[in-house]
């Protein structure tokens, strides 16, 4: 999913934070399929083949690659029985290849120079109170207002982190917004879980559309939500993401649904629906059932069943899918996923639905576990 | 009226050309002001803070840890430099676009396929699109941006629309990674813009290291603001003088015409019309003539504005703050204003005469002795009030810090005052004319000269227009001719070096130590002393500093007055020296201190002495380089001062200076003394054209006004000369007798001009220029200026005299007595 959302981004969150400034027309008038055919793929390097994953060097970034992004989502709860879902994503982009060596061994350069430029997201939901606080920031990269670096770890826009004394767990992640703030310690429960093909994750039948995608599905989160001027102790669990590619998705493909899911029973799952030009489910969705163990299933379009119960329109009026049941034949397994909240859209210069969802037993209705669900619907 | 078109017609021309400057020169003031604030405006948008840094200007790290640990988002980084495209001046603005696009500023309109080309992209650069249709550039051009004495081809990666046009025209922007390569400010900012509210504010300026300093951008803009403002005011002064000019001509033409029309008054008034009707019939008619007049005026002003505000922005620019903007705003209002002065100015003009109609029993409008001894009577009066217009005036010159506006209002007062004494001048002069050269005249001359007083209550007005204006070109003669020569001298004292080395490159790394010891090496050089020129940050806004090394024994600083033992004091770096504008606005004296943002924090340094300088109407401040490195830690060398032995060729030095430059890729020039004066002197030419060219128009409008007014005068008096001729006088001495009188007056008016024009003069130099700009400068008067101005007066005279005189000479005693 990340190649397409990620193409998109740059387009349309510098389109979208450029034009909504006085000029909605330029947004509306966005022509996605333009974007998506236009991007030229010269210059990057593309993940084509299967690669070996060095940890903790793969959490830096890859900047032969056009995009990439580190992608923080998680379930936690307050003493008082206060209980939020939280995203956090840091976006990078190249907007161009890099220089040729030659140029920059000539003339001196300015360390402003460079191609990268980054986007973050951050939202909390707050399911008693019933609001879904989302905020983005863009910057470029250079001198030192961005970046992803390790010795040590640290991800970072501007005065956002998410950073590491060594390259170690645990991991500290800040975020301060003006209605909110973020500041917890991650520590992973499992070891990294390659998506896809020992990590190369195909998107379409053509070669080279493709990411390379790993996840911590599941970690240990404790420390602070700061809300409405309050500092909420909280715990809970988190999910981390990490996708790296150059190429989009092909031209026919319309967006996506992507759950991640943390059951009680200790049991981790992850699927992306890719959906044709009609919507439809395409042939290279696929996903991971990652068990108590760290025993890892790969999911198949074949394996499993999605069905829309319920969806939610956006003030822009698209549909999102807000109750599923995902019926999981090769486990045996059925739940029904929903939002915490109809409403947690992010209705930023990317738009596009992400939120807490709690996750039921199909049969018993009992709450099981709890997740996030990402949705994006391009036309 | 119609039987006096000539009249009418200069009246006409005379308000015309009086409306015309004031609307001209308030256009071209306005249009400079408001490019003055569109410029600011537009390079600060909505923000509300500045970050400044020293002479260096702020190390860019700043930046990232104003993002990063301060969390700052609402900053906005900034690199500017002059740059020249197809020759014309734009000021380069390196930006992250990235950071504009979120406060919607500057290249806010950039869509994305450009604003990711001006990004990754070593020389993209991005226009708005009114400067590149002007341009007649398409997105991927190439074109040469010209940065110094180079010429460096750039790309056009995109064109975007601006919010406000005519602020962003101008204006060429890039990425701040393309800028700060083309400008060679690698790691350096040259100010960071903010949106910050109070709290913020004085956190950010707490934690500012030193040698930074965090400004409000509204006040330090109305700081700049204020610097070109005497000079504004100076402008409407000007034209407000020609006016005024103008207004006493109308006030002659309508004493005229109602003296024309007595006969008809007399008869209207004794047919029972009423004093009432008989006013406004009078102000009616001056009325109309006044508007048409103010119309054209209006007209005429509006081109005249047009060359005008050429030469305000070119002095604004030369004298204060570079504009990028140079549009030619034409503002309604000072339209209006223009109109509603040259109405109101012709109303006050002519109530008086039509009063003065009103007032006279039906008998007496008829008779012109009634109105001509009214007017003897009245003049004690007259001189009573011209005596205490004087003191008033005089008195307001007194104070030393005075206003401008006082000085210019005490001006008036001493030019109304002189107006008021021109007619008892005039009837003592022609008194002691008659009297001293009594035996040599003959009854015609002598007729000419009483003429002129037995016609006081029309001479007298005529010849004090002519005397304010040509006063008006000698004063303004005078000050500028005191001016150019003062600064003649002053350069002379000022340029004590025989060769200047100087670089365009801001950062200067082209002028190094090395390179010093080079030059020292070429034989006839017997010194090399380097100097720094920088803006600082002080207690008074950002002020231009010089760091010198004055060669021992010597100043290059011409002083004023100073503490003593201050060229030690300023060796040892113990204070600095302030130049005169610096110390008249602020001021300050010797002895007193001043506060400037260092490295190491705010210091008060002392001020050891005062010395002269024009190079700056809003001061600068001098200082030993020494201890300028010491403080500033700035190494760099703007410029080298490079003196030769005595018996050393001048072009033998130039030659060898020249070769050890030739392996210098650097932006330097080499300069000799005199080049340097004859830019300078050339400078001011420029800056005072705009000067020159008012005179002239004063001058313009004072011979219309002339012309005019003597010409009526004479034209009114028809019957008398029938009357004359009839009594024997042949057609020719008529008219010698006309020309002749014609000539005396303006030879009279020339004559008074000159004390006036004196007096005004040194209000200018002494008063005015001080308020406006600090400068004290030597008194210098030119006597071309003297005869100028003689010549001016006679030659309007006497052409105004030749018309009726032919007129005059050709007339049929029979036909023109008949009427009666």
């Amino acid at each position: 999913m990340i190649s397409l959302f990620s193409r998109l981004f740059l387009a349309l969150c510098l389109m979208t934070l450029i034009g909504c400034q006085k000029t909605p027309a330029t947004v509306a008038s966005l022509d996605l399929g333009d974007i998506l055919g236009g991007q030229e793929t010269n210059g990057f390097e593309r993940a084509l083949k299967k690669r070996t994953f060095h940890f903790p060097q793969d959490h830096a970034a890859h900047e032969t690659f056009r995009n990439e992004w580190w992608y923080l989502t998680g379930n936690v709860s307050g003493e008082a029985g206060q209980s939020f879902g939280y995203q956090v994503t840091f976006f990078r982009t190249a907007i161009a290849p890099a220089l040729p060596v030659r140029t920059e061994i000539i003339e001196q350069r300015s360390n402003w120079a460079g191609n990268n430029i980054w986007m973050a997201h951050a939202a909390v939901t707050d399911i008693n109170g019933k609001v879904h606080h989302h905020t983005q920031r863009f910057s470029r990269a250079n001198p030192g207002l961005a970046g992803a670096t390790i010795d040590p770890l640290k991800i970072w826009l501007e005065d956002w982190t998410l950073q590491s004394v060594s390259n170690e767990f645990p991991w500290q992640l800040r975020v301060n917004t003006k209605d909110f703030g973020l500041t917890l310690e991650l520590k992973t429960l499992k070891n990294p879980v390659l998506q896809g093909d020992h990590g190369l994750s195909k998107k379409s039948a053509l070669p080279g559309n493709a990411s390379y995608y790993y996840s911590y599905t599941r970690m240990a989160t404790t420390g602070n939500i700061q809300l409405n001027g309050e500092q909420i102790a909280v715990s809970g669990t988190s999910w981390f993401d990490r996708e790296w590619s150059t190429s989009a998705l092909d031209k026919n493909q319309s967006g996506w649904n992507w759950f991640s899911l943390q059951l009680d029973s200790g049991g981790d799952f992850m699927y992306y629906q890719l959906l044709d030009g009609r919507g439809h489910a395409d042939v290279n969705s696929q996903g991971k059932w990652v068990d108590d163990k760290g025993g890892i299933i790969t999911i198949t379009p074949n394996d499993i069943t999605l069905t829309v119960l319920k969806e939610w329109q956006s003030k822009d009026g698209k549909r999102y899918p807000i109750r599923w049941q995902i019926d999981y034949r090769a486990q045996n397994k059925s739940w029904i996923v929903e939002a915490v909240m109809d409403d947690q859209y992010m209705d930023l210069a990317v738009k596009y639905w992400e939120g807490a969802v709690a996750v039921f037993n199909t049969e018993s209705q009992k709450l099981v576990g709890r997740g996030y669900l990402e949705m994006t619907r391009t036309r | 009226m119609n039987r006096h078109r000539w009249q009418s017609w200069l009246t006409v021309i005379g308000v015309m050309l009086g409306v015309a400057m004031v609307v001209g020169v308030d256009l071209a003031n306005n249009s400079a002001r408001r490019a003055f604030s569109l410029s600011l405006q537009s390079i600060a948008g909505p923000t509300t803070h500045q970050i400044i840094g020293g002479p260096t200007g702020i190390p860019e790290q700043l930046f990232t840890k104003l993002r990063t640990e301060l969390a700052i988002r609402s900053s906005l980084p900034m690199v500017t430099g002059p740059v020249i495209i197809r020759g014309e001046s734009f000021s380069l603005l390196g930006v992250d676009p990235v950071s504009e696009a979120s406060v919607g500023r500057h290249t806010a309109g950039l869509q994305y396929q450009g604003l990711g080309t001006a990004i990754s992209s070593r020389d993209s650069m991005m226009l708005p699109e009114r400067a590149a249709t002007r341009l007649h550039l398409k997105p991927l051009d190439i074109f040469n941006l010209q940065i110094g004495d180079k010429n460096i081809p750039v790309r056009l990666a995109a064109t975007f629309p601006s919010e406000n046009p005519a602020a962003t025209d101008g204006l060429i922007f890039a990425d701040i990674a393309v800028a700060q390569r083309l400008l060679n400010r690698f790691g350096y900012l040259d100010r960071i813009d903010l949106i910050l509210d109070d709290k913020t504010s004085a956190s950010v300026r707490t934690w500012l290291p030193p040698g930074l300093s965090l400004v409000d951008s509204e006040s330090r803009n109305d700081n700049l603001r204020q610097m070109s403002e005497a000079f504004h005011i100076n402008l409407t002064a000007m034209s407000l003088l020609a006016l005024l000019v103008a207004t006493l001509l109308i006030y002659n033409t309508v004493t005229l015409s109602v003296l024309q029309r007595r006969n008809t008054l007399g008869i209207y008034r004794a047919l029972g019309v009423t004093r009432k009707e008989v006013f406004f019939v009078v102000i009616r008619e001056s009325l109309a003539l006044a508007t048409i007049a103010s119309l054209a005026g209006l007209l005429l002003g509006l081109l005249l504005g047009q060359v005008l505000v050429e030469l305000v922005t070119r002095t604004v620019n030369d004298l204060f703050f570079n504009l990028h903007v140079t549009a030619f705003i034409i503002d309604p209002f000072s339209l209006l204003k223009g109109f509603v002065v040259g109405l109101g100015m012709s109303l006050a003009a002519c109530s008086l005469p039509a009063w003065e109609a009103s007032r006279n029993q039906p008998i007496s409008v008829m008779q012109r002795s009634v109105l001509e001894r009214r007017w003897q009577r009245r003049l004690p009066k007259f001189t009573i009030g011209a005596i205490i217009m004087l003191a008033i005036g005089f008195v307001m010159l007194v104070p030393t810090h005075g206003t401008l506006v006082e000085g210019f209002v005490a001006l008036t007062f001493i030019v109304l005052g002189f107006c008021l004494l021109v007619p008892v001048f005039l009837i003592l002069a022609t008194r002691s004319l008659l009297r001293l050269f009594s035996p040599w005249l003959n009854s015609t001359a002598r007729i000419a000269i009483r003429d002129i007083s037995a016609g006081i209550s029309r001479t007298g007005m005529a010849v004090a227009a002519l005397t304010v204006a040509v006063s008006v070109t000698v004063g303004v003669g005078v000050m500028v001719s005191s001016f150019r020569e003062t600064v003649n001298l002053w350069l002379g004292q000022y340029l004590s070096a025989d060769i200047y080395i100087s670089t365009a490159d801001r950062s200067g790394t082209g002028l190094t130590q090395s390179l010093i010891v080079q030059l020292q090496a070429i034989p006839g050089v017997s010194s090399v002393s380097p100097s720094r020129v920088t803006t600082i940050e002080t207690q008074f806004g950002p002020i231009r500093t010089i760091a010198t090394t004055p060669i021992k024994g010597t100043s290059s600083l011409p002083l004023k007055h100073s503490v003593n033992n201050a060229l030690t004091l300023f060796d040892q770096g113990k204070g600095v020296m302030i130049t005169e504008p610096l110390a008249y606005h602020q001021q300050l004296a010797p002895g007193d201190s001043i506060n400037v943002v260092t490295n190491e924090g705010t210091k008060a340094l002392s001020i050891l002495g005062v010395y002269y300088d024009f190079t700056s109407s809003t001061g600068m401040i001098a200082l030993h380089r020494n201890a300028y490195r010491q403080w500033w830690n700035d190494e760099r060398i703007s410029t080298l001062s490079i003196y030769r032995d005595a018996d050393a060729n001048q072009m033998e030095v130039l030659k060898a200076i020249k070769m050890v430059l030739k392996d210098e890729d650097k932006q330097i020039r080499v300069s000799s003394n005199r080049e340097i004066r004859e830019v300078a002197i050339a400078v001011f030419d420029r800056t005072f054209e705009i000067t020159r060219v008012l005179r002239i128009l004063a001058i313009v409008v004072a011979f219309v006004g002339v012309l005019s007014a003597l010409m009526a005068l004479q034209l009114e008096r028809t019957r008398e000369f029938a009357i004359l001729r009839a009594t024997g006088m042949t057609p020719k001495q008529i008219g010698l007798m006309i020309f002749g009188q014609t000539s005396l007056m303006g030879v009279l008016a020339g004559i008074m001009s000159i004390p006036l024009g004196l007096v005004m003069a040194n209000i200018l130099i002494d008063v005015i220029n001080r308020r406006s700009f600090g400068w004290s400068m030597l008194y210098h008067m030119p006597t071309t200026v003297l005869v100028e101005a003689l010549l001016l007066a006679i030659f309007a005279a006497a052409l105004a005299g030749i018309y009726p005189a032919l007129k005059a000479s050709s007339i049929s005693p029979a036909q023109a007595l008949r009427e009666e």
